[in-house]
């Protein structure tokens, strides 16, 4: 369902005040209906009441957003989350074998989706446009419960253009029908969107190099890779990625976005480069915050909140997952930098998650 | 401060090193090359045929004397061990002493005496000795070769003492965790007699440097090595010579219902076999078997232990966490809460500063390894007997159990967990005290060092 279709029942007037502030932002208003939103979910979540009161935390005793009790990801295997009966479930891709899956349920999905495109189109069409879309996901029939998946779907149905379509089927990567599409484009100079896992790019790109073939894709085409590789093909760091994404694609680098995101999660990361380009700016590469998130990088052994450039994990409040639990304890490394922050990586040790199974799932199955 | 984390014979000269910095410690390495780690060996090997001269009795009461100045506060490696170890292991001061006194009040004259006796080691090292119909004679090593793991103080020394006290030269390789303590310990066998000391070398070097572990593993008969699984498998593979591999073990504790009228005493003893080294030994246990219907109830014995880990948190202060450790044990913690909040049969008891202790109650009673750095799981069972079925495919890890339970039940559960693999069954309380003589992985070091004669006349 997306936010064109039919609208459901009353809504709690606190999720209209999100979805209100996701369209238009006031940012001095964030830590008010964090409060409610906090109040709102202590209030008709019986697990995080639960877990609230076993801290010793209440709405009575918290004062500011940064008090709000974060739920770890692993919760979300264990507790049923919700703040009413969802619309939609989201599972974590349980990459670990016979580890349990993590379980999101949204109960308005019109938040989510409003997250997603607002933020979406803010961080990789800043400049308005529509384009073609050529993903390198498994299309949303193949894995129904994946948030990634849902999210493109979401941002393909809204701002796709025409000829924009799925390249993974139930028998893997279609690289010679997107290598086909690439080439047409190429002549007919009609700029293009590549979305997709980051290892299916590396196959893709492996392809290509293998083969010595290269694209000049017109100017404006840009590219939205997530995930990291987890065995599914070959390591590669995020500059030689970026590097091969230009030599192969012809894509230049501003035009290359990171995308971060968790089925815990009900909003994003991007990073700044395409919209710092549009807006005129030069900055460091990093991902931004959206207006609704707040983000604090604490030191796992005190949880107190690092100063800029010292590795810490992430705990996002995002007012977007309101349906759920605001506050999400990952178990994400990153550090802060300018007005967000850069991933390093999952830390070491834990138990593997996120998108990037879908493909060797399937191709386990050839 | 900086400290020359190495020790060469004292005939050795013209080599480079390099700094490594540990806080406000900075330790010297020898930069090593083949052609000077080869040199060092001829020079430990002549050293060598000076000791084989000697009684084994005499070498034996050197190491003693040795270990007892160790124990002095005031000695001065001691000194420089206490001064730099807690940078360097990460281990708190107050844990470096304690570690030491622990480690070295186990090295006494009866130890000594027990570990000769063992084997009847000194008659069989001096000549040929009549064993019915044909004669035997046993030979230490010329080089034994030592690869050493983790930051515990003290745990590469029995086999360093065992290959000394055979008369054998030993090249020890530090680990990257503790580099430091090996080379203060030679360092003080040679202050104290200058002859053992030259037969002696201890270097550091990133493990896996290829071409100096050739020359290390070629030039020993006996390589014994510490590490984890892969490791020990990746270096058993490039010895030619005997290879006595230690991997990583984990360590658990039984409580019996009858000794659970002292359950506060027992939760303090079990609280300190788990504080002791922050749980990073081999020796440090996962978690405890509390019998049910003793005095007090499983759950209840887990909010004693809370306490008596707080108590220990004072007491012998934790050390630093590295960013992974701090994660783990919030990840760990986590995931029990989440379970509490879940409604299962779960209790978890956190430290109130930072990461210093996590008590876990947990009603399932399968085996379950902790995340280290002080985290405790407790669980129920009937009867102990039924623990032996618990174990699992856990077995081929096992090193020690603490055993809290009346004398009379002690045969009976040894019998069991013997059988299960285990190969040190000890008080609670005592678990990371072992004597010099335990058959760590169930072999005797001095025994597996030796290499047999017989003689048929």
């Amino acid at each position: 369902m997306t936010l064109l279709e039919g609208c459901e029942a009353v809504r709690e007037p606190v999720v209209e005040r999100v979805l209100n502030f996701i369209r238009e932002p006031q940012r001095q208003e964030f830590d008010r209906l964090a409060l409610a939103v906090f109040a709102f979910q202590y209030e008709r979540n019986d697990a995080y009441r639960r877990f609230c009161d076993r801290r010793g935390i209440a709405p009575a005793t918290v004062s500011s957003w940064q008090e709000i009790p974060a739920v770890p990801t692993t919760a979300f295997k264990l507790l049923e989350l919700s703040c009413a009966p969802p619309e939609q479930v989201f599972l974590t891709s349980g990459t670990s074998l016979g580890a349990e899956r993590g379980r999101h349920g949204f109960p308005w999905l019109e938040v989510y989706d409003t997250s997603l495109l607002t933020n979406f189109s803010a961080h990789l069409l800043p400049d308005g446009v529509r384009l073609r879309m050529l993903i390198l996901t498994p299309s949303p029939d193949l894995l129904p419960t994946s948030s990634l998946i849902h999210m493109i779907e979401v941002v393909r149905k809204a701002y796709g253009s025409e000829g924009s379509t799925y390249f993974i089927g139930d028998r893997g990567i279609d690289i010679s029908g997107l290598l086909h599409a690439l080439r047409e484009i190429e002549a007919w100079q009609e700029p293009v969107c590549l979305l997709g896992t980051s290892f299916a790019f590396v196959h893709v790109l492996d392809a290509c190099l293998a083969d010595s073939l290269s694209f000049q894709l017109p100017d404006g085409s840009r590219l939205m890779d997530t995930g990291g590789f987890k065995g599914h093909s070959r390591e590669v760091s995020r500059g030689e990625l970026l590097r091969l994404y230009q030599k192969v694609f012809g894509i230049p680098e501003a035009f290359c976005i990171n995308e971060y995101g968790m089925t815990e999660m009900g909003s994003q990361f991007y990073d700044n480069t395409l919209r710092d380009r549009t807006h005129g700016r030069s900055r460091p590469r990093f991902k931004l915050i959206p207006p609704w998130v707040r983000t604090r990088i604490v030191d796992p052994a005190t949880l107190e909140e690092l100063p800029e450039g010292e590795v810490g994990l992430l705990t996002h409040y995002d007012l977007a997952n309101c349906g759920s639990v605001m506050a999400v304890e990952t178990e994400d490394l990153g550090y802060k930098i300018g007005e967000g922050f850069e991933i390093v990586g999952r830390a070491p040790g834990a138990e593997a998650r996120g998108c990037s199974l879908t493909l060797e799932e399937l191709q386990g199955t050839r | 401060m900086r400290l020359a984390a190495y020790h060469l014979p004292s005939t050795v000269s013209g080599f480079d090193v390099e700094a490594r910095s540990f806080d406000e410690i900075t330790l010297e390495h020898v930069v090593g090359t083949p052609r000077l780690l080869s040199e060092v060996v001829d020079h430990v090997e002549k050293a060598r045929q000076r000791i084989t001269k000697r009684n084994v009795r005499e070498i034996a009461q050197i190491l003693k004397d040795v270990c007892l100045r160790w124990r002095e506060r005031t000695d001065p490696f001691r000194r420089l061990a206490e001064a730099a170890l807690p940078s360097v292991t990460r281990f708190s001061p107050a844990m470096v002493a304690h570690g030491l006194d622990l480690v070295l009040q186990g090295y006494t004259v009866e130890a000594f005496d027990a570990l000769l006796r063992e084997s009847g080691t000194e008659e069989v090292l001096e000549g040929f000795v009549s064993l019915g119909s044909h004669l035997r004679r046993a030979y230490g090593p010329a080089l034994t070769t030592h690869v050493l793991a983790g930051n515990i103080p003290g745990v590469g020394l029995p086999g360093m003492i065992a290959a000394t006290i055979l008369g054998s030269a030993s090249l020890v390789k530090t680990a990257s965790s503790d580099p430091l303590f090996p080379a203060l310990w030679a360092a003080s066998v040679g202050h104290r007699d200058p002859e053992i000391g030259d037969a002696l070398v201890v270097l550091w070097w990133p493990g896996g440097r290829e071409d100096l572990e050739t020359v290390a593993f070629d030039r020993a008969d006996v390589v014994v090595a510490y590490g984890s699984d892969q490791t020990i498998h990746e270096l058993q593979g490039r010895v030619r010579g005997r290879f006595l591999g230690h991997g990583h073990r984990l360590s658990f504790g039984m409580i019996g219902r009858e000794v659970l009228a002292n359950a506060e005493e027992v939760a303090e003893r079990a609280a300190y076999d788990a504080s002791l080294f922050d749980q990073q030994g081999c020796l440090s246990p996962h978690l405890f078997y509390i019998e049910e219907g003793g005095e007090v109830t499983p759950k209840e014995f887990v909010g004693l232990l809370a306490s008596a880990m707080e108590r220990w948190a004072k007491r012998l202060p934790p050390g630093s966490l590295t960013r992974e450790e701090a994660v783990a044990v919030r990840r760990f913690r986590a995931d029990y809460e989440a379970q509490e909040v879940a409604g299962k049969d779960v209790a978890l008891f956190v430290s109130s500063e930072k990461l210093d202790w996590t008590v876990i109650y947990e009603a399932d009673p399968t085996f379950t390894a902790s995340c280290l750095q002080r985290t405790v799981l407790v669980k129920p069972v009937a009867d102990l007997s039924e623990v032996n079925g618990l174990l699992g495919s856990w077995r081929p890890y096992l090193q020690a159990v603490g055993a809290a339970v009346a004398p009379e039940r002690v045969g009976l559960l040894a019998t069991q967990l013997g059988a299960a693999g285990v190969s040190r069954i000890c008080p609670v309380g005592k678990m990371q005290a072992p004597p010099l003589t335990w058959h760590q992985e169930g072999r005797s070091l001095l025994q597996d060092l030796l290499r047999w004669v017989d003689l048929e006349v």
